[in-house]
């Protein structure tokens, strides 16, 4: 049997050489047909796998789904007995599909599975786990669990690569696949090299670049040191950057580049740097230098063909990264012009590589640009588009508490611009008024328009117009099939009960990332995690001189980098904060106090708090809209005495005594605080000013202390409080108002009357 | 509320005040879908409310309107009770205020009068402006229910006041009419809200909460990597690598019987140059205590090996649960003196080791075992592996019990030392 075992066995080897280097090389058919030829080992689980993958590239990559029941089978096929390789390398191309389909969730379920039990797998297909989940993790900015992969591969790293690592196995060969690596080469799998390598058992024994890679047995992949370093530096540089931590980010960009100086990313993650260090010139000079790749549609000469390393979709991710700055800078519409053209470029790129039957590996950034045109749509106005967009980009990233927010603010400044609708048709009412020889004096619903209904507002034609610039179809896709409100049924519209919705979807998601990060601060990466996650380059600290230095070495100068631990540990404080004033806000225009209250929650218990001080200390502004939110809801619940006591002139003087003088200086310099307190009503929502307690504020603040006496039967108190609002804000509408009801409950029409005439008159 | 068709409609229907009350009231059926009356009748609130219809038998045939198609009904549930209620109080002195007055006490009566329907407007006019002011009924039972039902209604909107004021100084006949209001150039939406019913009430100013500050960490900054995410042909097809498949050969028999000293060096080179073999050979926890009888030198190697792994305590704890044997006691002792093994593990184990000992029947085994436990536990001692205070009385406990056994001897006198 051994003699004629053996003969056949090395044509079984050969055979799936040729397999292999027919793979790599795109002859998908020649690959099925010497894998058909290895046809009597069909149990074979790495046959079955393998011939999956070139049957689906021969399809043209057109059926991912059946690919993946094809490895879900696979994996479904492994006995108790068996080797775990056998299924991890399924698993992780599953993940790889699901990531390519934009299914990060379901991708980093799998990929979480493999990195939980990472001991067993090959060391090289750890690798490629590792950095896929990064890249996961990344991309849903979970920064703790990025830092514990980022933990694991550079452990991984050091124990592969140290110098004093036993020596190699006999037997181990030099794999030239990975040199040539360092150079590229982006043919589907592991790269052409990687096929080459296939024909000698594939990663088998040791390469020298992994002088501690000590397995007899052969290596479903191939990994260059140099590819993980890149990625590990990258990873690190990315997570710094979310963490808003420029000099470490830079430092381990430079290491990635001395690495890998033609990095594709290498631009991109420079651009963002410099941006973050406030060098939003330089950001676009830097892009500038770098001319716009040539688009998908265009037949490029081949002198102006991207790099090999370049992406299909190069010229979105460099249009997207103008459109990033340009936001940064403050400049909106602008920023909006180059994500709608991002978007149109990507759609170019993914409608290329599916013609030309390639993977969409990295390619299709829909949802992202879509999420990014709805962020720019926000600030530059255009709420409805904003919400269109905004709403095309959950299915990716719905996890991410953020856009829940964001979409949030679509909803209620959509509200807004009905509600300025409303005052104008109000203002129509009162020529008609007039029309009637301005004996009658017809007053206005304090609350008018009935806000709370769920319909859509009549903005959001727009969206189903498409108007506005360059909306691609996907955010248009589905909206308009209802005449009548511009959104097709079943689809979430802006309506007020869905900014309910967005807002606990963002409080659920926040909290969703808090446990997680809890849960991660007891794991066995935790120190390392929460060393990284305070601006600290545990182990990749290494000198700036990498090349000199083959392991990513340890260093002990990791200190707490400035700007690191400020700015991203007050974000998801600030964006509850955030959440829960303007779900109150929206569950009081739906006419539930109950909720609005509820949705306060601990807030109640920051406005103690003194204004600016310590972590998650609520600004001044913030923390009067509290004050008056939980006022209202108290007092629409009956609890009108406890409401009285919130808006007491000892409180409010609490409240003002607090607020930063320098507020005060910013809002005169935003001209805010000269204007109508309730210009704001009606108006669109004011471009996000710093914590403020302005005049406004303090009439608002005012006005509503009388509202609450009036709810309490102390018409006197009220009176006073609504003189001390037109104190503050002699135009304002909403105080005169309750001080023409104060006068008309105790029988002084006429007062109430010759107020109002003096209001309109002004 | 209603528009200006409507309006014209209503009108139209006023005219007829020659006519008895019940045709009007049919005219108004016919003109307005009954899924409509409610909401003109809304409409008609107003008109009565703001005196933009001042003619008495206009009014009379308006009231008439409102409370008619309720009459049968208990008051709770008539919609418009509370508003004639309302304007009986009011009527008490404006133009043509004996007869509203009048015409609503005969309305609100506990024994309302029949006869009302087959009159004119004109006619009723005429004769309840001739009368003496009736006297008004009793409206306690009305009241309270009244407040009953807005203990229910939130605080502020309790306290709505009717929304209109007149001019002072202008006579009340002259503050418009409901033709000059048809007649004005406005669209249905201004008439609708110039005849709601809704009130004036106190309300919170509610400025909306700013947007969040933009931030550049919002956006998506998109870079590619140099791989980009490719699925993954596997390489090693067909590249099994023959000395591991001896060694699983090998491990196979390990698990039911001992090994050459030759096949277990073999084991052992092989898991010493391939670290991950040790996950790819079959070994789990359920087999585990057959390795450990039959070859208790792998399965120290095999343990020692898996130490990185997330399952390791799963075989911690096979371990310490199979039955005490020199060959367990031997894997737990080498496995104490390579590496730090968890202490609630020692501890249970030797807790294990000697409850074994005290419930094994036949003496010369319990002998046996308690020579070896005896021994295993010295080792611990002196090697320092457990502090023996924290089983001291556990163990003395157990040397005392088997003190006739020289080795047990030997322990306690250790652990006297050791005091």
């Amino acid at each position: 049997m051994a003699e004629n075992g053996q003969p056949a066995v090395a044509g079984a080897a050969r055979e799936a050489a040729e397999a292999a280097a027919a793979f790599h090389a795109r002859d998908y058919a020649r690959a099925c047909a010497h894998l058909q030829a290895l046809g009597s080992a069909s149990s074979d689980l790495k046959l079955r796998h393998n011939l999956a993958l070139a049957e689906y590239f021969a399809s043209g990559a057109r059926a991912p789904g059946k690919l993946l029941a094809a490895l879900e089978g696979l994996k479904k096929g492994h006995g108790e007995g068996e080797l775990v390789e056998d299924n991890s390398l399924a698993t992780y191309n599953a993940a790889v599909l699901h990531f390519q389909q934009q299914r990060i969730g379901a991708a980093r379920a799998l990929l979480g599975g493999l990195f939980g039990n990472v001991e067993p797998l090959d060391e090289f297909l750890a690798f490629r786990v590792c950095l896929l989940l990064l890249e996961v993790t990344l991309l849903q900015r979970d920064v703790a669990f990025a830092a514990q992969v980022l933990a694991h591969l550079d452990r991984s790293y050091a124990a592969l690569t140290r110098p004093d690592g036993a020596p190699k196995l006999a037997g181990g060969e030099r794999n030239g696949a990975i040199d040539k690596r360092d150079s590229g080469g982006d043919g589907p799998g592991d790269g052409s090299d990687a096929g080459k390598a296939g024909s000698a058992g594939g990663g088998a024994g040791a390469p020298s670049d992994w002088p501690n890679k000590r397995s007899s047995r052969p290596s479903p992949v191939v990994v260059s040191p140099a590819e993980v370093r890149v990625g590990v530096h990258l990873g690190r540089a990315r997570l710094h950057l979310l963490l808003r931590a420029p000099q470490p980010a830079k430092r381990e960009l430079k290491l990635a580049l001395g690495v890998s100086p033609s990095h594709p990313a290498a631009l991109f993650l420079k651009v963002q740097l410099e941006l973050l260090r406030g060098n939003g010139k330089q950001a676009l000079k830097l892009l500038a230098a770098q001319p716009l790749p040539p688009s998908a549609q265009s037949h490029a000469p081949p002198h102006r063909q991207p790099p090999p390393l370049a992406p299909p979709n190069q010229r979105a991710l460099h249009l997207n990264t103008l459109g990033c700055v340009h936001y940064g800078l403050g400049k909106y519409a602008l920023a909006t012009l180059y994500f709608a053209r991002a978007a149109a470029e990507n759609k170019a790129a993914v409608c290329a590589q599916a013609a030309a039957g390639a993977e969409l590996s990295g390619v299709d950034a829909q949802y992202e640009l879509s999420c990014n045109l709805g962020m720019g749509c926000l600030h530059a106005e255009r709420p409805a588009d904003a919400f269109a967009l905004m709403r095309a980009a959950l299915p990716k990233l719905w996890p991410w508490a953020r856009l829940w927010l964001r979409m949030g603010e679509c909803c209620i400044a959509l509200n807004c611009e009905q509600r300025a609708a409303g005052e104008r048709a109000r203002a129509g009412i009162a020529a008609g008024s007039a029309s009637l020889g301005g004996r009658r004096l017809r007053l206005p619903s304090l609350r008018g328009g009935g806000s709370g209904g769920g319909r859509a507002p009549a903005a959001t034609t727009a969206v189903a117009d498409g108007a506005g610039v360059g909306l691609p179809d996907d955010a248009r896709g589905g909206v308009g099939d209802d005449a009548a409100t511009g959104w097709d049924v079943g689809v979430p519209s802006p309506s007020l009960a869905f900014a309910a919705v967005c807002f606990r979807n963002a409080l659920a998601a926040g909290a969703r990332r808090a446990a997680a990060a809890t849960c991660l601060a007891g794991g066995a990466d935790s120190a390392a995690a929460a060393e990284l996650a305070a601006g600290a380059s545990p182990a990749l600290g290494a000198a700036a001189d990498s090349d000199s230095s083959p392991s990513l070495k340890a260093t002990s100068s990791g200190g707490a980098h400035a700007g690191a631990s400020g700015g991203p540990e007050a974000a998801p404080d600030s964006d509850e904060h955030a959440a829960r004033l303007k779900l109150s806000w929206v569950c009081l225009e739906l006419s539930d106090p109950l909720g609005a209250l509820s949705a306060l929650g601990d807030l109640q218990q920051l406005l103690h708090q003194p204004s600016g001080g310590g972590r998650g200390a609520l600004p001044a502004q913030q923390r009067a809209l509290a004050l008056s939110y939980a006022a209202e809801g108290l007092c629409q619940l009956g609890r009108c005495a406890e409401a009285v006591a919130l808006l007491s002139p000892a409180a409010l003087a609490e409240l003002h005594a607090r607020a930063p003088l320098d507020d005060e200086v910013a809002l005169s310099a935003d001209g805010v605080a000269g204007g109508d307190a309730f210009a704001s009503l009606s108006a669109p929502l004011p471009p996000s000013p710093p914590a403020l307690l302005s005049g406004a504020m303090r009439c608002v603040l005012a006005t509503n202390a009388a509202a609450a006496h009036i709810a309490n039967d102390d018409l006197h108190s009220a009176e006073l409080c609504c003189q001390q609002a037109l104190a503050l804000q002699p135009r304002a509408l909403e105080p005169r108002l309750l001080l023409a009801h104060c006068q008309m409950r105790t029988g002084h029409a006429a007062a109430a009357l010759a107020l109002l005439r003096s209001g309109r008159a002004s | 509320m209603i528009s200006s068709a409507e309006l014209t409609v209503l009108l139209g229907v006023l005219k007829e005040e020659d006519k008895p009350l019940e045709a009007v009231l049919a005219a108004f059926n016919a003109a307005f879908p009954r899924a409509d009356r409610f909401r003109v009748a809304c409409a008609v609130c107003t008109l009565l409310a703001d005196r933009l219809v001042v003619l008495p038998a206009q009014r009379v045939a308006l009231l008439f309107v409102l409370h008619e198609p309720y009459r049968a009904e208990p008051p709770a549930a008539q919609p418009f009770l509370p508003f004639l209620v309302e304007q009986l109080g009011r009527a008490r002195d404006g133009p043509g205020a004996r007869v509203e007055h009048n015409l609503l006490c005969l309305f609100l009566a506990e024994q309302p009068n029949r006869d009302v329907a087959k009159r004119s407007a004109l006619e009723l006019c005429a004769s309840l402006a001739a009368g003496e002011p009736l006297p008004v009924p009793s409206l306690w039972a009305v009241q309270a229910a009244f407040a009953e039902r807005d203990q229910h209604i939130p605080p502020l909107r309790r306290r709505g006041l009717h929304p209109t004021l007149l001019a002072p100084a202008a006579d009340a006949d002259e503050m418009g009419s409901v033709e000059e209001l048809a007649a004005a150039p406005l669209s249905d939406d201004d008439v609708s809200r110039e005849l709601s019913l809704a009130s004036f009430e106190p309300a919170f100013a509610r400025p909306p909460p700013p947007l969040l500050p933009p931030s550049d960490d919002e956006l998506i900054w998109l870079s590619p990597s140099a791989e980009g995410t490719r699925v993954l042909w596997d390489e090693s097809l067909c590249a099994e690598n023959v000395k591991a498949m001896e060694v699983r050969e090998l491990m196979s028999k390990a698990f039911k019987t001992s090994l050459l000293p030759q096949q277990q060096q073999q084991v052992l080179a092989e898991f010493e140059s391939d670290a991950k073999l040790v996950y790819h050979c079959g070994v789990t926890p359920k087999r585990l205590p057959e390795l450990v009888e039959n070859n208790p030198v792998i399965a120290i190697e095999v343990l020692l090996k898996l130490m990185a792994s997330s399952h390791i305590t799963d075989y911690f704890s096979v371990l310490v649960n199979m039955d005490i044997s020199l060959h367990s006691m031997e894997v737990v002792n080498r496995l104490t003196t390579a590496v730090d093994l968890p202490t609630e593990f020692v501890h249970l184990y030797i807790s294990n080791c000697i409850s074994s000992c005290e419930n094994i029947k036949d003496k010369y085994m319990q002998n046996r075992l308690v020579r070896l436990v005896c021994v295993f536990l010295q080792s611990l001692i002196r090697n320092k592996i457990i502090n023996v205070h924290d089983l001291l009385i556990e163990v003395q406990a157990f040397c005392i019990e088997f003190s006739h056994i020289r080795e047990a001897a030997g322990l306690f006198r250790l652990l006297k030392t050791l005091e």
